[in-house]
């Protein structure tokens, strides 16, 4: 892992989830509450492909002081030419491991799970590590973002994250009609929900003074 | 892994929050929520949050209105309230 590539940002969260349509809720429910936490979500959409790619991914998760790993998604992927499971995730949870592992200081990651006790099958090198148990649901992601980041003051509330989230979920459509964008996995649109997320939350802040 | 994080960096403003994203000026402006409030002089500021000058100032809190729809179609518009209701005081703000 090339040494020295990025500064980190002691607010950016990297985030690996799957990049799938029926992944969408999760993924904004995510999105809003890390916003609303103040913090940034930062992801691999948009990295260019090829060789170079993964030196962009190693290169992302070493400028997030953090990173969560969502490992709900243990499915074959049926599309053609082979039905096979999708790799990318537990290796991108392998290389934050070793940079936290040789920078305990500067990295910290979390596993979130849907299901109790499954990554003891699926990832047994883990066992120790209790992952954060979120069920599939949007306030079950909250609950577990507000359990494992505290916040010194203004810690939002599941509520009020919740309502970011409705906000950025009605408003996904009108965004990917402006952008042009085919799915809501393209870089133009996670900038775009992540900034209405800011927005929705300083929103409901000012209304609630 | 750590059970459990205190996040002591300040929450970024919404312009800070844009430039990190690398969204352009224009488009921050036609995304976020936009503030109107109304300045000592009676007039009417239209603001972007966490922008040190007013994008534009009008007589009127009805004109006010139109310039914040016209610079962010798709965001929300909070207004400063100027009258004591039963719905919220002044220095409160209400959404469009």
């Amino acid at each position: 892992m090339p040494k020295g590539v990025a500064k980190i940002a002691e607010d950016a969260v990297f985030l690996n989830i799957p990049y799938d349509r029926k992944f969408r809720f999760l993924y904004f429910a995510y999105i809003a509450g890390l916003v609303h936490l103040g913090l940034e979500p930062r992801v691999t959409l948009g990295l260019p492909s090829g060789t170079r790619r993964l030196d962009k991914i190693a290169g992302l998760i070493e400028s997030c002081r953090f990173s969560i790993h969502d490992l709900s998604w243990v499915s074959l992927d049926r599309n053609p030419p082979y039905a096979t499971p999708r790799f990318n995730m537990p290796f991108e949870l392998g290389l934050a491991v070793e940079w936290q592992r040789l920078n305990t200081a500067k990295h910290t990651w979390f596993i979130f799970e849907e299901k109790p006790y499954r990554i003891q099958k699926s990832l047994s090198d883990l066992n120790g590590s209790d992952p954060q148990i979120h069920a599939g649901t949007a306030s079950g992601v909250m609950r577990e973002l507000r359990n494992v980041f505290e916040r010194t003051s203004n810690q939002p509330t599941v509520p009020e994250m919740m309502s970011t989230f409705r906000t950025i979920s009605r408003r996904s459509r009108s965004i990917l009609a402006r952008t042009g964008a085919t799915n809501l996995f393209e870089a133009r649109v996670f900038q775009d929900l992540c900034y209405e997320a800011r927005g929705a939350a300083l929103s409901a802040a000012l209304l609630k003074t | 892994m750590a059970r459990r994080v205190r996040i002591t960096t300040p929450v970024p403003t919404l312009e800070e929050f844009g430039e990190r994203l690398g969204l352009s000026k224009a488009r921050r402006r036609s995304l976020g929520p936009i503030l109107i409030e109304r300045r000592s002089q009676g007039d009417y500021a239209v603001r972007i949050p966490g922008a040190d000058r007013a994008s534009t100032v009008v007589a009127t809190q009805r004109e006010a209105v139109e310039r914040a729809r016209r610079m962010s179609p798709n965001g929300t518009i909070l207004v400063e309230r100027v009258r004591d209701t039963n719905r919220g005081a002044r220095d409160k703000w209400r959404k469009l």
